[in-house]
């Protein structure tokens, strides 16, 4: 038998315990879910539509096998119509993996997704889903027709993404006037390619972001402007018109009478 | 001593007048007079350069190419086609340019006016004050009148000590621009005894003016540290193909090649591309050299005010050259232009100083022409399209596994060679062109440096146009010669050059270890 003093000894110990494990264990419950800390890649591919509207396509490369709840960094807002897909594909990793929610997490918004304990390093999630008003093309004008579809992306979550990439595709009806800036940056001296590409892929524009690299906190920007696709008139009008009245002013100037004012070339001496 | 006078043309006291630097300034823009084909050529290059602008504004863009790198092209190409055919003065297209570029939404306002600022603009506009304080001094007259009487039998030896000088100055001055303001009182003075001015060129003038900026700027290729261009370059060869390239692999290479390059130009430029007649052959002054030697005489011993402006200008050369050892001496370093900043106070500080503001010659006609042309490169830099011209250009030659090294060599040569044309930057030419050339090399499974080291030796080959280089902007100034002169002669120069490094290639730089061995 354990004597008072002892049992109240005992008890403060095991009290002592419990208050020291207690949030450990709540933590280590927390965490349980996010075994794969690590993420090998993240693509975000947003196909922009005419009238605002997107497609996302979330892309997520496990850097870790499961089972795990990912907590992919999200931050896109009024996003529905969610579907989620793993490959490779095979019923027992597809069955078990539940669907992709936004969820928000203090005031960041997380795409919460778990996958089973068949999830091997270097299987892919894919979730798509639509943005209703991804890009207000009127509010994004500005001076000279510009569009700023600038983006930002920041991993607010505790993965540590292995390399991220964005791309941006363009409606027909727009196109990419300028790439103004990005992060990584564009530092020729240190590395001859930058790290965004253009492209045209079926007569529509697209911008790639290549990021390395995202630790916790780090993020990835593109600084875009885009345009409208056709090209006003005033340029070919103005122009065409200026040449014609220059044509026409100036003709004396090759006449065979010297033009008013020219002094008498000096040229007898050259070869 | 022979007197060499072109006999009964010029009266005795002619000398002092073509020798007064301050009857011509540089800040009055010369008004040059037109060949009827010139003329023909500033009537059809007005519409030709809308049309060009239009064409390339209206075409389908190819895919990799922002919509406002396909602007900022047809912009340039409107530039680039009135800037040689000179429908209008070469700064006004420069001002067309730069509001072209805003008003298409192809470059930002701010990035266009801010161009004013660049350092390249300070550095022309404090050598030009750091010029005027040597003309005013008589110090380029002094410099000039020896140099004339030492070398100036006639135009021949004169024209090949100016060789030799700026050869010897690209040795320890890396900034060009600086070379070409330090040159330029004393070649206006040479040119002045040779009977040209900004009124009334002549070929010697030309080829005086012509052969120093050329020599200004393919005398930097001699050595590594010639400009900032040949140390990026070196630096891609170290980081890319991870090659060393030692100052003295550099220099037996392509010291050499310059050399020749210069003796060819020296050679026939009076005598093929602007042939001096035998009356420009001599100094145009009554009593020849032996006149010459009496003002020489007759200007007495170096003055006061003379010793001042060597000192001025001692001290800028001075921090000029040693700006490698700025770090280690004062623990921070004097750039260039910050060096021609401290001349420059000296020089137009009260009572110490040797110049009043507005005896300052400053052609500020050239700065926004200088303004016009790296807006226009910058821009063109900025929006990826440079790098797109580049890729396609690359793309279209279509090199591909099993080509010959030597076809590859000799196109390689011939691009960068030729490509200086279109760019106003050799620094941002060396950012876009090495890394291709590397990566060429890599991909067809030759050794990097056989192609990137030679194609190094045509960076500080920017010698046709006047938009192409500093240095050039300073000598177009003169109003010795047009824009159409200057491409004329350089692309025979630049010809000769390619010849010269494809030569050296196959032979020179074999020896070397530089290109494949036989």
């Amino acid at each position: 038998m354990v004597s008072s003093p002892h049992r109240l000894a005992l008890g403060i110990a095991c009290l002592a315990t419990l208050a020291v494990a207690l949030p450990a264990v709540a933590t280590a419950a927390d965490a349980a879910p996010s075994r794969a800390d690590t993420l090998a890649a993240l693509h975000h591919r947003l196909d922009l539509a005419a009238d605002g509207a997107a497609e996302l396509l979330v892309t997520a490369v496990l850097g870790a096998p499961g089972p795990a709840v990912l907590r992919l960094p999200f931050g896109y807002d009024g996003a529905s119509g969610f579907s989620t897909a793993v490959a490779p594909v095979g019923p027992t990793i597809a069955d078990d993996v539940s669907p992709a929610l936004p969820r928000e997490l203090n005031g960041r918004l997380l795409l919460e997704v778990a996958v089973d304990s068949t999830a091997a390093t270097g299987d892919t999630v894919r979730v798509s889903c639509r943005l209703a008003k991804a890009a207000d093309w009127d509010r994004l004008r500005s001076a000279f027709g510009a569009h700023d579809l600038s983006r930002r992306f920041v991993n607010d979550t505790e993965l540590t993404i292995g390399s991220y990439r964005l791309v941006l595709v363009l409606p027909p009806e727009f196109r990419i006037r300028q790439v103004t800036g990005s992060e990584p940056a564009f530092k020729p001296r240190v590395s001859p390619t930058p790290p965004y590409a253009l492209t045209r892929v079926a007569d529509r524009d697209q911008v790639t972001l290549a990021a390395g690299t995202l630790r916790p906190g780090a993020q990835a920007s593109l600084g875009l402007i885009a345009e409208r696709t056709g090209r006003g008139k005033v340029p070919l009008v103005a122009g065409l018109s200026l040449a014609a009245l220059y044509l026409i002013f100036f003709r004396k100037q090759v006449g065979r009478t010297r033009p008013e004012g020219a002094v008498v070339p000096n040229r007898e001496d050259q070869a | 001593m022979t007197t060499n006078t072109a006999a009964g043309v010029q009266a005795p006291g002619r000398v002092d007048e073509l020798l007064d630097l301050s009857r011509h300034r540089l800040s009055n823009a010369a008004e040059r007079t037109a060949s009827r084909g010139e003329r023909w050529l500033r009537y059809i290059g007005f519409p030709f350069g809308i049309v060009a602008f239009l064409l390339i504004y209206y075409m389908e863009r190819p895919s990799g190419l922002s919509g406002a790198g396909q602007t900022v092209i047809a912009c340039f190409a409107l530039a680039l086609t009135w800037w040689v055919s000179e429908p209008i003065p070469t700064h006004l297209t420069s001002l067309v340019l730069m509001a072209l570029l805003v008003f298409t939404g192809a470059w930002a306002e701010d990035d266009v006016l801010g161009v004013l600022g660049y350092s390249v603009i300070w550095l022309n506009v404090l050598a030009f004050i750091l010029s005027s304080m040597l003309v005013k001094t008589q110090l380029a007259k002094r410099m000039a009148l020896s140099l004339i009487v030492r070398w100036g039998g006639s135009s021949g030896r004169v024209l090949l000590a100016f060789f030799a000088l700026n050869l010897l100055l690209a040795a320890f001055i890396p900034a060009t621009a600086a070379r070409a303001a330090m040159m330029l009182p004393i070649i206006l003075a040479v040119a002045g005894i040779y009977g040209a001015s900004s009124d009334a060129p002549n070929n010697f003038g030309r080829n005086l003016t012509l052969q120093n900026m050329h020599a200004v700027d393919f005398g930097s290729s001699a050595f590594m540290t010639g400009s900032n261009a040949n140390l990026i370059a070196v630096a891609f060869i170290v980081s890319m193909a991870g090659e060393r390239v030692y100052y003295t692999d550099w220099l037996f290479a392509s010291l050499p090649v310059v050399a020749v390059a210069m003796l060819v130009n020296w050679y026939i430029g009076p005598r093929f591309v602007f042939r001096v007649p035998p009356e420009q052959r001599r100094p145009v002054v009554a009593g020849g050299i032996d006149m010459l030697r009496d003002r020489l005489a007759a200007m007495g011993p170096v003055s006061g005010g003379e010793k001042r402006a060597m000192a001025v200008f001692g001290l800028v050369i001075g921090l000029w050259i040693t700006d490698r050892l700025h770090m280690s001496l004062f623990g921070f370093e004097i750039t260039a232009v910050m060096a021609a900043f401290i001349g420059a106070v000296i020089a137009l500080a009260p009572r110490i100083g040797l110049l009043k503001w507005n005896e300052a010659d400053i052609p500020w006609h050239l700065m926004l022409f200088s303004c016009g042309a790296y807006a226009g490169g910058l821009a063109l830099n900025d929006t990826g399209a440079a790098r797109w011209l580049v890729g396609s250009l690359f793309a279209q030659l279509n090199i591909g596994p099993g080509v010959g090294f030597w076809p590859v060599y000799c196109v390689i040569i011939a691009v960068n060679m030729f490509s200086h044309i279109f760019f106003t930057s050799k620094t941002m030419r060396t950012l876009i062109f090495i890394p291709f050339v590397i990566a060429t090399a890599q991909t067809l499974g030759f050794d990097p440096l056989w192609l990137a080291l030679p194609a190094a030796f045509t960076i500080d080959w920017v010698i046709t146009l006047p938009i192409n280089a500093k240095p050039n902007v300073i000598f177009y100034g003169t109003g010795q010669y047009s824009v159409l002169d200057s491409l004329k002669y350089g692309l025979i120069m630049t010809a000769v050059g390619t010849v010269l490094l494809i030569v050296a290639g196959f032979t020179w730089f074999r020896v070397l270890g530089v290109t494949p061995g036989w």
